[in-house]
Formats: structure tokens, sequence, C-alpha cells
């Protein structure tokens, strides 16, 4: 399929994770790029997939408009007399959020939302297809409310629901929350037995799915779930990491998470849950499918990223610690 | 238009009275489904090694119950009764387009119908063999095709004599049906429970996956590659529902459709001769597959869910009379 014809892009967020990797394929496509952030993370910093030239000349295209998305006279006012033809909405989480881009720029012929699978109901039969209903009670309402509000206006939009996102930059901790306690070789809490099935998805794969709906016919007021094809145990998610990180199986220790009173804090970074989606109609759709499997993933984000950084977080061990008292037993000393 | 091409559809039972129900179940509804189509069907009844007088004995037994007391009632169907591992009886049926194998489940049982077979221009062999003979990725439960079998499995002797042989093939892998006229127990181990306020036995957390597919939607995709389909050729095919179940998934959607409470009775699955004195009917473990293979190369799509087919499963358990029966439930009791 060929790629869509030059776009003047406003991108919403972009500095951080999915829109570093986003932003470089559609400058790289030839589109314009503008990123409008608060500024408070350097524009075009370097990832580890850039050289030295392809930092340079993404950092010499990609433009910057300063704002709060959140702050209504200072969107309109950095909008005014600008024209794009296409918004990538990357980091809205509400539906005024998208309210203010919509009646700054009224001719927008798509706008890309970055929205969740975490807005499916729960239900007793997955995977979830893009046909399910959104719970508006969930946790990701203001992203099911956006939602109904691109239709609502009438614009072209699609939405892109992504599972658990993972690859080197990640800010959430997820792969890293294993390599922590993997590189510390400590016991790994998994709450009830580990069967939790899950889904997992390379943020590089889901940069080319929202590069791929651009312009995109098929793709008009349709919603897609992006992630990986197959979906992974909360078990065998440990022992891929710790594949990934060339290290031998952790010992894996299963805990009632009814049994320990954590108040806010997390013992484990995925909902415990079953979780997962069907991606066959972004397959069928967009000429996509996802490059990485997810033991090769996992291991793109542990060289490229965990191996030279340790993380964006600091590893901290307390609330481990304080299962594994409740569950009567040691962590092993690092 | 109906097409005149001449199918032979084999379905075998075994001797000693074990008749292969759930296949015969299948072939049922694979037969009306064909002559529909406009295909010509015979239903090859057999036992091997076992005397005509003795066949011709247990066909009216079998014919009593079950889907072969169905026979009767399916327009145009040809039922012939006989032995299929006797290559001179094989020699004497008529040429056939295609022939299902809808019994064997190892090579010394699937040979003589092949060999038969193999020498017929252009004769198309499906097989419906079975999702069990995946080798199951603890990691990764969702079977796909081209996964690693089990190479202890009959049904993978059975396919490499095909490829061997030449002959044009399809393999169909069904996993757990479904619906009308069964002679193997689904829903219905779960409806004994429910309907007499039983708690229903569940391995583990209750949160094992399972597929549970619909005979008419597994019967449709088998008869989308009849005949010699060029996408179905030297393929293989899960044949299942595009959604998975939990088990305690199935007592809480059985229960609500009969307007029960769903109670849960969990059991350790691993504790010795536990799984079988309950009687759990399917594996204890995460058992599910994706069918977009099919969806994609036969253009076929499931037309039930589990959820959807719920009420009427209640009301057809209802009417069989089964709820009068006294059940003993102490020696599966938790």
């Amino acid at each position: 399929m060929a790629s869509a014809a030059p776009s003047n892009i406003l991108m919403l967020g972009g500095t951080r994770f999915i829109g570093q990797y986003l932003a470089r394929q559609l400058v790289e496509e030839g589109h314009q790029v503008t990123l409008l952030t608060r500024g408070k993370a350097p524009i075009a910093a370097r990832i580890p997939d850039d050289t030295d030239e392809s930092h340079a000349a993404y950092s010499d295209a990609v433009q910057h408009i300063a704002a709060d998305r959140k702050d209504a006279d200072a969107v309109k006012n950095a909008l005014k007399g600008r024209e794009f033809n296409v918004v990538y909405d990357i980091n809205g989480r509400e539906a005024e959020e998208a309210d203010l881009i919509l009646e700054a720029l009224p001719s927008l012929e798509q706008y890309i939302y970055c929205s969740s699978a975490g807005l499916y109901k729960a239900s007793h039969e997955l995977p979830h297809f893009e046909t399910d209903a959104g719970d508006p009670k969930s946790r990701h309402k203001g992203k099911l409310n956006t939602e109904e509000l691109l239709e609502k206006r009438g614009v072209n939009w699609t939405s892109i629901r992504p599972v658990y996102i993972y690859g080197p930059l990640n800010y959430n901790p997820v792969e890293e929350w294993f390599f922590h306690r993997i590189a510390a070789g400590r016991p790994i809490l998994v709450p009830g037995k580990g069967n939790q099935v899950t889904q997992l998805g390379h943020v590089k794969d889901l940069a080319t799915a929202f590069r791929k709906v651009l312009g995109n016919p098929k793709a008009a007021r349709q919603a897609y779930n992006i992630s990986g094809e197959r979906f992974v145990t909360f078990d065998g998610l440990v022992r891929l990491c710790a594949e990934a990180a060339g290290a031998p199986e952790p010992e894996l220790v299963h805990f009632d998470p009814k049994a320990h009173d954590l108040g806010k804090a997390k013992a484990f970074p995925l909902r415990d849950q079953h979780f997962f989606t069907s991606i066959a109609k972004a397959q069928a759709d967009l000429d996509w499918t996802p490059e990485f499997d997810l033991a090769a993933g996992l291991r793109d984000s542990y060289e490229k990223d965990f191996s030279k950084t340790g993380g964006r977080k600091k590893a901290d061990f307390s609330v481990d610690d304080l299962v594994l008292k409740g569950a009567g037993k040691q962590a092993v000393p690092a | 238009m109906t097409r005149q091409h001449k199918l032979g559809h084999v379905l075998q039972w075994r001797p000693m009275g074990r008749n292969s129900g759930g296949h015969a179940f299948l072939g049922l509804h694979l037969a009306q489904r064909l002559l529909e189509q406009g295909h010509e069907v015979t239903i090859l009844n057999a036992g091997s090694k076992v005397p005509r007088h003795v066949v011709v004995e247990m066909r009216e037994k079998l014919e009593k119950n079950g889907p072969f007391a169905e026979y009767a009632n399916v327009k145009g169907l040809e039922v012939v009764w006989g032995d299929a591992t006797d290559s001179s009886f094989l020699e004497s049926l008529k040429p056939y387009d295609v022939v299902v194998e809808n019994n064997g489940k190892d090579l010394d049982t699937c040979k003589p119908l092949i060999d038969a077979f193999k020498g017929r221009k252009g004769t198309q062999y499906i097989f419906i063999a079975s999702a069990g003979a995946y080798k199951p990725d603890p990691n990764q439960p969702p079977l796909v095709e081209g996964d690693p079998r089990k190479e202890s499995a009959g049904h993978v002797a059975v396919e490499k004599y095909i490829e061997q042989e030449h002959l044009p093939y399809t393999v169909f892998q069904p996993l757990y049906i479904y619906g009308p006229h069964t002679a193997k127990d689904c829903e219905q181990w779960f409806l004994d429970r429910i309907l007499r306020d039983e708690p229903v036995p569940v391995p583990g957390n209750g949160l094992g996956l399972v597929t549970l597919s619909h005979v008419a939607d597994v019967a449709a995709m088998v008869a989308a590659a009849v005949p010699g389909k060029p996408a179905a050729l030297g393929q293989h095919f899960n044949v299942c529902s595009d959604r998975a179940v939990t088990h305690a998934g199935i007592v809480h959607i059985l229960a609500e459709a009969a307007g029960r409470e769903a109670r849960l009775a969990p059991f350790d699955a691993e504790e010795t001769g536990k799984l079988k004195a309950t009687g759990f009917p399917f594996r204890p473990g995460h058992f599910f597959a994706s069918s977009d293979k099919a969806k994609r190369e036969l253009g076929w799509k499931p037309e039930h869910t589990f959820t959807q087919d719920a009420a009427e499963l209640v009301e057809a358990y209802k009417a069989s009379g089964r709820l009068d029966q006294e059940m003993d439930f102490s020696g599966g009791s938790v």
C-alpha cells in the first residue's frame, strides 16, 4: 500500500515513548510534523535507534508549539491561524481536551486518537473485539468518552486501542518491573496462580499501526485493537523476561492479593484478570502485522534500554518485601 | 446452481459398542450442511474387522439414539454400513470427489481408507483431527496453526502419511463442540449441577480458558473447504469459535441463563485422581485456539457465541428429560 500524501500533522504529545517513534516514522515518510507540548521534556531527544544522522535529520525537521493542552486559552492562541490537516492525539485523556482541539481546528481531514483497550467492559468471553461494549465506569472512561465525542462531532476519526505497551523508553514500569527483580536475583511475586492471560505490544509496532491509518479510507471512523499477536500468561511473561535478560528462570511466588493490605501500592504491574484483544481487524484493514514476537521484543527492550540505563524508575522492592513477609517467605539477598 | 460433486463422508464407529459419538454428531451436521449446498453425501458407518452381520446388529442398536437416530430425518442422505478397514469393501465404493475422515485418530484406523482413495484422481481428503495434537506452550497458550505438535499424537502420524502419499488434503483441528444431538457432554455436566443447585467443581481458580464451539459453525467451516477449495489444500485449520470462555465463566453464563445462582467449588486439579473424580469435562488448563486463519483463507465466520446460545442450551437440557435423573455428586464433591 502506498504511503499517505504528505500531510501537515499536529501531534499532541510526542516527546515521550509512542510519540518519539511515531513522529520519526511520519517525518521519514515525508510529512510535516509539529509537536504540541508544554515543553518540559526535550523536543527531539535521541532514542536508542537513532544514529547521529537520523537524530540530526529528525531534530531539524520536527517543529514545536509550546502550550498546555489543558489550558483552553493557551490552546486557542497557539493554534490560531495554523493549518493542520491531521491531528495525532497521543496523550489526550478526557473528552474536553479533544473538544478544544476540534474547535481550534475545524477543517481536519483526520483525527487519530490514542485510546486504550482498558475501556472494554470485562467479559467472560475473550478476546475483546472492537465491537465489544466499553465500560463507562472504568478507569479509562475518559478514553471512551473521547471516542464518543469524536463520533458525535462528525470528524473523520480513527481510534487506536493498545493493550500493554512495552519497548525501549517505556515510562510505565511494565517490563522494567520484571527486569529490576531479575537483575537483583529476587523472587518474582505473581498474584493468584499466574495463569491470567494478557497481551503486550511493542511500541514500534504500535507506531507503525498509527502511521498506517493516516489517510487510510478503511480506517475512517474505526477503532482498532493494536498489540502483539500472541497472548501470554503472567507466569509466562516472567519467564520470557528472564530469557530476554539472559538470566535463569527466577523463583515465582504466587500470592493472594486479598491476603495483604497494601493500600494503593501495587504488588504487580498488570491488572489481575484476563485482558487481551484480537488484532485481526487491524491486520485485515491496515496492511499491518506486528514485527516483534514477545520474546524478540523483550530482548529488544532489555538490550537497548534496561541493560544500559537500568530503566526509568529506581528499583523499589518495599512492597515485595511486605508481601513476602506476609507470606512467610524471605527475599533472596541481592 | 447446485453442484453435482459427489462426496463421501466417512464416519466410523468402534466395535464393542463404544461409539465415537463425538464424531458422529459432527458428521450429522456436516452431512446436512453439505446436502444443503447441493452435494451428494454418503455416510459410512463402520467397525474395523467386524463381520457384516455384527455390524447390522450394532446398527439397529445405534440408530435408536444420538446422532445416528437422526439419519432418517436427513433428506437425501445415503448411509452405508460396512468395514472401513476392509480394502476390498472400500474398493467397491463408488468414486468420491471428497472423503472426510471423521473418526480415525491413528494411522492403523485411517490407512485403509487413505490407501483406497489415494490412487483415484482428484480425491480430496479431509481429516477431522484435533487441536489436542498441539504441544501446549506453557507461556503463550493460544493454539495457532503451525505451532509444534505432539510427535506421539496419532493424528500427526496420519497427517504425515497423507502428505507422504501426495493426497490433496485439508486438516481440521476442532476443540470442544456443543449443539443438538451431541453424544458427549459439554454444557450438560455444568447444568447437571446448576439446575440441582449443587456447587460446580472448577479446576484451580476457575480461570482456565477454553474454546467451546457450536457444531453448526464447525460444520460450516469444514463445508467451506469442500470441494477442493484451493486455499484449503495442503492446509491445517483450527475449527473453533473466535471467543474463549473461562471455566468459571461457563458457570456464570449458564447460571444466569437458568435464573440460578452460580456456585463454584474450586478443586486442585493436580491432586492425583481429583480431576477424574469430579468428572470435569475439559482439560484443566488453558485450551483455546485462534480461528483467524479460517476467517482469512476460507471466508468463514462463526455465527454463534456460547453466551448467546446459553438460554437455548438450558432449554434443550430441560427438554431432554435429564433433569429427572437422580444424580449422586458425592464422588466428585469437594
